[in-house]
């Protein structure tokens, strides 16, 4: 187990890295306007906002997950957590819209701005860290 | 005729009275996952064998030593009404504390049935309880249940059943306080047999009452006109006080947590320390910088899911009634009713129902907050914060209540003991922003910020919240001096939210919006066709109406903020219920475009609004008088006419204030 934490700690570091890259990426689109990045990020504050929040909170305790200590994985649970809420939530309002044009009768695009694609994508990288979940019994002291 | 038998579910706050409540009687009522969930009795009934009982739920407390006011409201009734029996519900899983009040309402003579309710919490934590040991020291049945899953609760009826059968009153287990003080206490029992106004309560509870020197009691012995009582009791706490060093409350307080630290000697095993997931997430979730940002993410991904998720059950709505209206239309000939019928109705009704996909959600999503644990700890969070403005975090509680109707919310500063802080609560909670206000929001925003409704809609809860926080400061600095009380609050346990649950809560608080339409709303539009059509009567132009006429007369006030009289009318309108400035809206534009078709309400928006003035509006809508029920909540709670058109007073002036500051800062930075 302790080997995993200390690939929990890496795997932190990187995802978490590239939210705050986005988060930060997003509102520097809100700010300045048209703005185009690859994975092109929602110009929204809040959103840019919301991806620094879980990317912080992954880095936060980094140093404990690579020096193996038990302490860190509260900081990948919780981020784990925000970071499904946030992707399953674009999923859904993606899914929302699609059922509108289907009753309106219009056609869909997929707008990857508007469905903040890297939130997306950061949420299904960060899905394998749910199997370290089902083993939270191990964590008893 | 047979008297009802009747039973009271009393219980620390949030160990699931309400569960228990709802599973007894088969009712409804909503459960949540934090103290305080019900500030008022709720009555309900089952039957079984040949017994019909009423059920009443009581407001939870710590014991019977009221600080609150539904603290007040349990004691009042168990030692007043005297139920047949008091169901105690116990949290197994923090039996320690909760014992506490079992002990109280044995001693003031409760005919006791100890539920002892969440034990696969305490299994989870590793606990083992002696549950028949326990029963055999208490003297009371002990009924081990799972309330949630329905666990025990047939147990729990046989139990009640037998207990009000056999109304085994004399059979209450007495804890002793030490010789001297039961010298002291007994001799107080033999005086108060003097007094027959006090027979009945249980003289022994009482002597012990006036002991510690709960004005309560004291001011029922002196109703009762036993003032030589109150003397020989005030003689008793002071020579006790002097001979034990501390004062009685305390000294009484500590000999019952020895009582319950020796029973639990007895029959409890604890389980081995873990560190449990809810430890985890607690470790986050409450973290001194994290917390309140994770906080926020949760509050916008709400409003963000319930904008855009809402979206084609809205476009749906919108499709029905436009087809209602046309059919309308085509089949009534009479031309005021088809106006009445198509413009009024269909169009001012349809216009507000629309909403109702927006506010179901978002019911959904602060259910599914609140029953996984997760406000709670938000006000945990911000308890820190509120201390700064004058306020604990236990009025954060009434505050997040108020982003779904003002009215409970209100009611739910009752659990807040301090007066200054419970009044500084209610007057500033009318500025969290209620469902009612969504679909003006939706409206505007959908109309003027396409593609940031979501962070817009945000925008004004955040507004709200910090508008709320700068009059808290404000009044706590210039009416209300003082420091806030320090906040001692549960934290209660992480669940998995259920579905049924949160569908439950969702259709509770849904079906008041949509009797909402069906009455209060109905009526303003349908006074607001009328006065919109006439004189002139149907098809004729809405500018020689009633309605612009005094639209025109209240207009000069908003001209600053750059608002016609179709917009200072809605607000007019909306001074009743926030739903019929949308409603307004859609029979406005309903009667002017009735021979143009069913053009979108949004875009006639346009002609009237640019994108600032439309935030100003929206700004207007949060801040001033939310409606008339929370008025009229206002007045009832705070007893005060004075406070109440206080409250009235300066919403007015800061939404009127607020508004013309983005119109005015909106204009400077170049916006139109």
């Amino acid at each position: 187990m302790s080997e995993k934490i200390r690939l929990i700690g890496i795997y932190s570091a990187i995802i978490g890295s590239i939210y705050i890259l986005y988060g930060m990426l997003e509102i520097i689109a809100w700010a300045a306007g048209e703005l185009r990045f690859p994975l092109s990020p929602s110009p929204d504050i809040f959103a840019g906002f919301i991806l620094v929040v879980i990317g912080s909170i992954l880095l936060y305790r980094v140093r404990d997950l690579l020096s193996m200590r038990y302490e860190g994985l509260s900081f990948f649970f919780v981020a784990l957590i925000l970071s499904a809420i946030i992707g399953i939530m674009y999923l859904l309002i993606m899914g929302a819209d699609l059922l509108d044009a289907t009753i309106i009768g219009e056609p869909w695009a997929f707008d990857s701005a508007a469905y903040n694609l890297p939130a997306i994508v950061l949420f299904i990288l960060l899905l394998p860290g749910w199997l370290i979940i089902r083993k939270r019994e191990e964590f008893g002291e | 005729m047979k008297e009802t038998t009747k039973v009271a579910l009393a219980g620390n706050p949030n160990v699931g009275k309400t569960v228990i409540f709802n599973e007894l009687t088969g009712s409804k009522q909503h459960v949540g996952n934090w103290p305080g969930v019900t500030v008022e009795k709720k009555v309900g009934n089952f039957s079984h064998k040949d017994e019909e009982i009423e059920v009443v739920d009581l407001p939870g407390t710590y014991s019977l030593s009221p600080y609150s006011i539904d603290e007040r409201i349990a004691r009042d009734y168990i030692i007043e009404e005297k139920p047949d029996a008091v169901v105690n519900i116990v949290d197994a899983s923090n039996i320690e504390r909760n014992l506490y009040l079992t002990l109280q309402l044995l001693e003031a003579g409760a005919n006791v049935v100890v539920a002892l309710n969440m034990m696969d919490e305490a299994q989870k934590k590793g606990m083992k309880i002696d549950v028949k040991k326990l029963s055999e020291i208490l003297k009371a049945p002990v009924i081990p249940m799972v309330g949630i899953k329905g666990e025990g609760v047939k147990e729990l009826k046989n139990a009640i059943y037998e207990e009000v059968k056999h109304r085994r009153e004399h059979r209450h287990m007495s804890m002793g306080y030490g010789r001297e003080l039961e010298k002291g206490i007994i001799s107080l029992e033999e005086e108060m047999a003097r007094c027959p106004a006090l027979k009945k309560y249980r003289h022994r509870w009482l002597a012990i009452k006036i002991l510690e020197g709960d004005a309560e009691a004291i001011k029922k012995v002196s109703e009762a006109g036993c003032d030589d009582l109150i003397k020989e009791a005030k003689r008793l706490r002071k020579q006790f006080g002097r001979k034990l060093d501390e004062d009685m409350e305390t000294y009484f307080a500590d000999k019952r947590y020895e009582f319950v630290d020796d029973i639990l000697g007895v029959v409890l095993i604890k389980g081995k320390k873990l560190w449990s997931f809810s430890d985890m997430l607690d470790k986050v979730l409450t973290h001194k910088v994290f917390g309140i940002p994770i906080f926020l993410a949760m509050m916008w991904a709400a409003f963000q899911f319930t904008f855009s998720v809402a979206v084609p059950f809205m476009d749906a709505i919108d499709l029905f009634f436009g087809w209602l209206g046309d059919i309308a239309r085509v089949s009534i000939t009479n031309p005021a009713i088809q106006s009445l019928v198509a413009d009024g109705i269909i169009g001012g009704l349809g216009s507000v129902l629309i909403f109702l996909p927006n506010i179901f959600l978002l019911f959904f999503v602060l259910s599914l907050m609140e029953d996984s644990g997760y406000l709670a700890r938000a006000a945990f969070v911000m308890d820190k914060a509120m201390y700064r403005i004058g306020l604990q975090g236990k009025s954060f509680v009434p505050m997040l209540l108020g982003f779904g109707c003002n009215v409970p919310a209100i009611m739910a500063t009752r659990t807040i003991e301090d007066r200054k802080e419970r009044l500084i609560t209610i007057l500033v909670n009318p500025l969290m922003s209620c469902s009612a206000r969504l679909p003006v929001y939706i409206l505007f925003a959908g109309a003027f910020f396409i593609g940031a409704e979501g962070s817009v809609i945000f925008s004004m809860y955040l507004m709200g919240i910090l508008l709320a926080v700068l009059m808290a400061l404000l009044l706590r600095k210039v009416f209300f001096k003082g420091k806030p009380s320090p906040l001692i609050m549960e934290m209660p346990p992480y669940r998995m939210p259920t579905f049924k649950s949160s569908a439950i809560h969702m259709w509770e608080k849904g079906s008041m919006f949509l009797k909402k339409a069906g009455s209060i709303i109905f009526l303003g539009v349908v006074i607001i066709w009328f006065l919109s059509t006439y004189p002139g009567g149907p098809g004729s132009d809405i500018e020689t109406s009633y309605v612009a006429a005094i639209g025109r007369w209240v207009q000069p006030i908003f001209a600053p903020l750059g608002w016609d009289w179709k917009a200072a009318i809605a607000l007019v309108f909306g001074f009743v219920a926030k739903e019929i400035v949308v409603g307004a809206y859609g029979t406005f534009y309903g009667i002017s475009d009735a021979d143009e078709g069913s053009t979108s309400l949004r875009s006639e928006l346009h002609g009237a609004f640019t994108p600032v003035s439309a935030y100003a509006y929206m700004a207007f809508v949060l801040i001033y008088v939310p409606c008339l029920a929370t008025i009229g909540v206002i007045k009832s709670e705070t007893g005060s006419w004075k406070w109440t058109l206080f409250a009235v007073a300066y919403m007015m002036g800061l939404a009127y204030l607020v508004a013309l500051v983005i119109t005015v800062v909106g204009h400077l930075l170049g916006f139109a």
